[in-house]
């Protein structure tokens, strides 16, 4: 064991794990290379040594000082325990709400506001608080699961950086509060002089999914000459749209079935993880990926087939059955080449014939190009036959960040062709479901930037948007905003583009005002609010409300006495037309506030028909060969950067490289190699459009002529937490015909000499080379044997009596070949659990708190192609558990229900147990990180009031949600039954999109959990240690041997 | 002589010093054992609220402003309206009465009651289970009927929790209604008459 390595300490390479397949996992690319000189870094899971950043004491303490501080202080504590404690209150309500029981949970259904997906949500609130979000089990868009950035929306609230008035910035970053009379008194002003001489109005907003919202600003410009909406979302799926107008002559972003796909290929989308409804689509993927007891009815020993063509290694590419590399650029070519093999060469589909398809796809043919894409003209061939052969029943997807700008609107075209000729479009794909307007479009937003620097706009008013860290310097958008009248920025806190506004009209949360959301045609969701305003905030909708009726403006916008009742007068004119209207409209609002939604979401769709011009329309883009091209692409936790103030989520490791707190150029090892680059030199990044410079990072997968880096990160103004981590990218975008370029870009990457430390996850906890920590197998092997790649040496004998667990006993089954590594569960483990976070530094010394993390492995003997596994690690809450004998305290202790306890104020902090666990789950309080400089007010809302917060010198880990147990245990003593199979679910089960976890009663052998666990592929991590873990894991089946 | 008093003052040497060391350290000891324990607590509170008048002499139950002990894990303090329910009519002339009645009507602003029992934020305590399980309020409260101020009457440490639960000092009457006697299910211990994991109490 070497745990007790100091922290910058490099260690030889270990031995490598090598499961009984014969199948060999490592984490670091180093690992491979056997090269004496360039080691593995170890982190010790007890690092101590302080790290390089803060060894200068830079950050105001230094050791030695610290030691005496603490010295003091525990004087202090000695002297207060003395004391008589302190009084405290109880303050009573002076008349309570009905509603109200302290101690009692009340649960809201809402919508998500995060992002423009529309998932329903349940919102917890204590006390009047809200206190975490789920996923709503019955919304047809998500399913019940909940993505990291809806759960973490929570802290969002809670944010102490928020605006908490209006605010007079005078384009110079002022932060003068007004009232908002004062505040309506001088746009009134504006507005009136602007409508009276025919000014020009404009909207600018990133894509808003709520139909009323989009409707009460169609009216509100009405009422201006010269008044226009423009959309621009910069992860916005413009080129999906704009290709959908060019093949089929509408525009729109169609609603893919991944629940009906039976083989699904993807160019560069990355559809697991950010593009458009992750969380939907992983629930669809995941129901064709599941074999055995698992299996959804009538599948049992098949399932779907993955094929990812990308450039970079995305969430999505690392569950792909089979992944061929791009480089960045040439995903439309890749898509071409198969559209080629497809149609041209074996003559399939109706478009066989067709001689302007013929003639656009001939320049393409794998034969020809399959040297320069550095993919084997057979790849295409082989999966050609595949869609054909699943014709009506697969998807093909392209775009996302990856493949941004006009390259990304040239393989959305020939996507479009594919599933066309593959009869997709219509059966898994209905591009007649999604709401046809106020999408992205990046046409309107640089015809909005000229009439802005022609002196054409009189007024502008900025929501959900944030264009001055969102768009690249070279579009000019600071200079002509510069030139409008009036400049209004609808946000809740003072971002980039505020600083260059006239007034911040301050939004409030999601979770304080009423909304709605429309995210395909025959979903409705409403979303209600579930604590009154913390702050003096006012929504669009209401400040448009206000000001149209001081201008007299026509239509409901005037006609409604707020945004509540408008919302209300129009769900009535339009979903309640639509449901029938045969309950009285009361009882039906009543319901939707109930349930959270209308609708089922299931549309039939109906094909479209594909015109060839749009293959002609757009120019494909130049071979680049030999040059090093550019992607940039949104983090799961960070998309564009509107989440930066979240801890939670800068803390989140990336489900890729396990980094966190950071961007980074990926990579690929054999670039590094050329470069002369390591892991964690600062490289200079030059695009025609500026450098940036940011630390290097080897990624596995990686092509070897792409750069890959993540935007979202180096915001100037986003609050104290996000204010400057990592580095922005969006200067290196470039401005092209129909949409912003982001990918494909040619760049040079030099090194810069500097080094910078990289706070990734990955080589913390690790085990050291044991075996059998994941297993997996060839759905070949699968079928042939069941218990393929999971052969077990049988139970190790045991000196250890078994305990007894008379009652219930909780247990966990993991589904690896559901696991997707998408992290939900990470942070809904982390808002259910008052996890705190602890800050670069403290993640560069291994002291993260995540209870739940998820391991990520590769395997293969090549570096550049990997395979990859995700595998949540929490507590196994063994049976024989090594913490428990260790304990000198007893504050580890097993109890009669299989739970492995940790006794918080029984610990003494001597953390034997984390030095036994061999699955290294247990976390040390190495400081308070609860205290109110870490978690400053009103933070400390957000916690779950129904556990301890911990503190300092105190260990603790995974319970099982104890209290959510217990909650369960509760009420079914109320009714006097037992726990019915499924009632409980813990808080990473709940969130997780893949439904990969099921937790319940293992002693019931007809519960879910015990018959998945049984499951053939059902295995225990370190089996031979005979620790006998309640969790159970199934072993992964790669559909990649036909 | 001076042999005998060389003895007795050598005694006394030992003596005198022992006494006061072991007189330090029992007190030291009673002092730690007694870290926590507030037994005997009992503040003045912002108006002498009489629980011997509201639920001895008028017979008041418990629950009537108390109403969450058998819904939630708080018993709950009433809100200010339970109050008023009576007190609008009854004793208006009461000086305190008038002082509520100013907090309620015009301040709008609830009283600031001293929290007497009190639990460390690492305990989970459910009332509701224990109060549907028919444990009498004064099991843990006292007979609150007659105190005129409220008053910590047990000790209300972890020792007293596992007692009841083990069986040692339950009172009779649980005895009987708890007829589960070592029930491993539940996690009961043989003898005990109620769940003692850490986790049943601890959070």
């Amino acid at each position: 064991m070497s745990h007790q390595h100091e922290g910058d300490q490099l260690q030889k390479s270990k031995p490598e794990s090598k499961a009984k397949s014969g199948i060999k996992y490592w984490v670091d690319p180093r690992e491979l290379s056997h090269d004496p000189s360039r080691p593995v870094p170890a982190v010790g899971e007890f690092a101590s040594a302080p790290t390089a950043e803060n060894a200068d004491a830079s950050d105001g303490h230094s050791r030695r000082e610290f030691l005496q501080i603490m010295g003091a202080s525990l004087a202090m504590v000695g002297a207060s325990a003395c004391a008589r404690r302190p009084i405290e209150k109880i303050v009573p309500y002076l008349k309570k709400p009905e509603e109200v029981t302290p101690g009692i949970a009340n649960w809201y259904a809402s919508t998500c506001g995060e992002c423009d997906s529309g998932c329903g949500i349940l919102v917890k609130s204590r006390e009047g608080r809200p206190i975490k979000f789920e996923g709503n089990p019955h919304h047809p868009t998500n399913q019940g699961g909940l993505c990291a950035r809806g759960q973490a929306s929570v802290l969002n609230l809670y944010d102490p950086d928020r605006a908490r008035t209006a605010l007079e910035v005078g384009r110079k970053g002022g932060d003068a509060s007004v009232t908002w009379e004062a505040l309506d008194a001088k746009v009134l002003a504006k507005l009136q002089t602007i409508r009276a001489n025919g000014g020009k109005v404009r909207v600018l907003t990133g894509e808003v999914s709520s139909p009323s919202t989009n409707k009460l600003i169609a009216e509100f410009l009405a009422g201006f000459s010269g008044g226009k909406r423009v959309v621009y979302e910069p992860m916005g799926a413009d080129e999906v749209a704009v290709a959908s107008e060019l093949s089929y002559g509408t525009r729109v972003v169609p609603h893919y079935h991944f629940d009906k796909a039976d083989i699904v290929v993807s160019f560069g989308a990355d559809f697991l993880g950010t593009w458009l409804s992750p969380v939907e689509f992983s629930k669809g993927y995941s129901k064709k990926r599941k074999v055995g007891v698992n299996a959804v009815k009538a599948h049992g020993k098949t399932m779907s087939r993955f094929v990812a063509f990308e450039s970079i290694m995305t969430l999505t590419g690392t569950n792909a059955d089979d992944r061929f590399r791009l480089k960045s650029g040439d995903e439309h070519k890749a898509a071409m080449a198969l559209a080629y093999e497809l149609i041209v060469a074996q003559g399939h589909s109706r478009f066989a014939g067709d001689s302007a398809v013929k003639a656009a796809l001939v320049p393409y043919s794998p034969a020809s190009i399959a040297q320069q894409l550095d993919i084997p003209a057979e790849v295409f061939k082989k999966t050609a036959q595949e869609l054909w052969e699943n014709r009506g029943r697969g998807i093909v997807v392209g775009g996302g960040q990856s493949v941004k700008g006009d390259a990304g609107v040239a393989l959305e075209v020939a996507v479009n062709l594919l599933n066309s000729a593959l009869e997709n479009d219509g059966a898994t794909i209905d591009g007649t479901g999604s709401p046809a307007t106020d999408r992205s479009s990046y046409a309107d937003l640089t015809k909005l930037i000229e009439d802005m620097k022609a002196g054409q706009v009189d007024a502008l008013l900025i929501y959900k948007s944030n264009p001055l860290f969102t768009l690249p310097k070279s579009l000019g958008f600071e200079e002509a905003a510069a030139k409008v009248g009036l400049v209004l920025a609808f946000a809740s806190s003072v971002d980039e583009t505020v600083t260059a506004a006239d007034y911040l009209c301050t939004t409030p949360h999601h979770t304080e005002a009423w909304g709605d959301a429309s995210p395909y045609i025959g979903v409705h969701s409403i979303q209600q609010p579930t604590i009154a305003p913390l702050y003096q905030t006012r929504g669009l909708e209401d400040s448009l409300m206000t000001w149209a009726k001081q201008l007299k403006l026509a239509g409901a916008i005037t006609a409604q006495p707020n945004w509540h009742e408008y919302l209300k007068n129009n769900w009535k004119e339009t979903v309640y037309r639509e449901a029938g209207g045969s309950t009285p409209f009361p009882l039906f609002w009543e319901s939707i506030l109930r349930e959270g939604f209308s609708g089922t979401g299931k549309s039939a769709g109906s094909a479209r028909s594909f015109s060839a011009g749009g293959l002609k329309a757009v120019p494909s883009p130049a071979w680049n060969k030999d040059k090093l091209t550019l992607a940039l692409y949104p983090k799961i936790s960070q998309l564009d950067g509107r989440v930066a103030n979240n801890s939670w989520l800068q803390e989140l490791p990336d489900p890729v490289t396990k980094i966190t707190w950071d961007n980074y150029a990926s990579i690929s090892a054999a670039r590094a190699a050329r470069l002369g680059v390591e892991e964690g030199d600062v490289v200079k990044v030059t695009s025609a459009q500026g450098s940036i410079e940011v630390p290097a990072h080897v990624q596995p997968g990686m092509h070897d002529e792409s750069v890959a880096v993540a935007l979202g990160y180096g915001r100037r103004n986003a609050g104290r937490v996000g204010t400057g981590i990592g580095t922005d990218a969006f200067p290196l975008a470039a401005k092209g015909t129909r949409a912003l370029a982001m990918s494909g870009l040619i760049v040079t990457v030099e090194k810069t000499g500097k080094r910078y430390q990289l706070a990734a996850t990955q080589h913390h906890n690790n085990i050291e080379g044991r075996t059998a920590v994941v297993k997996e197998a060839t759905l070949k092997e699968y079928k042939h044997d069941s218990k393929a790649g999971n052969e077990s040496e049988g139970e190790p004998a045991s000196m250890w009596e078994r305990h007894s667990y008379p009652g219930y006993r909780w247990g966990m089954a993991i589904d690896l070949n559901s696991c997707t590594g998408c992290s939900a569960c990470v942070i809904g483990c982390q808002s259910e659990n008052n996890i705190p976070t602890v800050g670069k530094k403290m993640v560069l010394d291994s002291k993260e708190m995540h209870w739940l993390r998820i391991d990520r492995y590769y395997s293969g003997e090549k570096v550049e192609d990997p395979d990859t596994m995700h595998q949540p690690m929490l507590c196994q809450h063994c049976e024989n558990a090594p913490c428990e004998t260790v304990c000198p305290v007893l504050a580890t202790m097993h109890d009669h229900e299989g739970l492995n306890q940790q006794v918080y104020n029984r610990c003494v902090g001597t953390r034997y147990c984390a030095n036994n666990c061999p699955y290294k789950v247990r976390r040390f309080n190495w400081f308070t990180f609860t205290d109110e400089d870490s978690v400053p007010a009103p933070l400390n809302l957000a916690y779950n009031p129904d556990l301890t917060v911990r503190t300092r010198g105190v260990m603790e880990k995974c319970t099982f949600c104890f209290q959510r147990i217990r909650e369960v245990k509760d009420r079914a003593k109320d009714t006097g039954s037992l726990v019915h199979d499924g009632e409980l679910k813990t808080a990473c089960q709940q969130s997780c999109p893949t439904d990969a976890i099921i937790f319940g009663n293992i002693n019931d052998k007809n519960s879910r959990v015990s018959q998945i666990a049984a499951d053939a592929r059902g295995f225990t991590v370190l089996e031979e240690l005979n620790t006998r873990p309640s969790i159970t894991y199934l072993t992964k089946i790669r559909n990649n041997e036909t | 002589m001076t042999s005998d008093s060389e003895n007795s003052n050598t005694m006394l040497k030992i003596l005198v010093p022992l006494i006061v060391v072991l007189l330090i350290a029992g007190a030291g000891l009673n002092t730690l054992l007694n870290v926590g324990n507030n037994q005997g607590y009992a503040p003045v509170q912002p108006i002498p609220f009489s629980h011997k008048i509201h639920a001895g002499a008028n017979n008041i139950p418990c629950m009537y402003c108390h109403s969450n002990v058998e819904k939630s894990k708080h018993a709950t303090i009433p809100s200010m309206n339970v109050c008023m329910n009576c007190h609008s009519v009854v004793k208006p002339d009461s000086p305190y009465i008038k002082q509520l009645k100013v907090l309620y009507n015009e301040k709008k602003e609830p009283f600031q009651w001293i929290q007497v029992h009190k639990l460390p934020d690492f305990v989970n305590f459910n009332h509701k289970r224990h109060v549907l399980k028919g444990v009498d309020c004064t099991a843990c409260h006292g007979d609150v009927k007659k105190m005129s101020v409220i008053r910590q009457e047990k000790t209300l440490n972890m020792g007293f929790c596992l007692d009841c639960h083990r069986g040692v000092s339950t009172p009779d009457y649980l005895r009987h209604l708890v007829q589960q006697n070592g029930n491993p299910a539940t996690g009961v211990p043989p003898g005990g008459i109620a769940p003692i994991s850490c986790n049943t109490c601890h959070n």
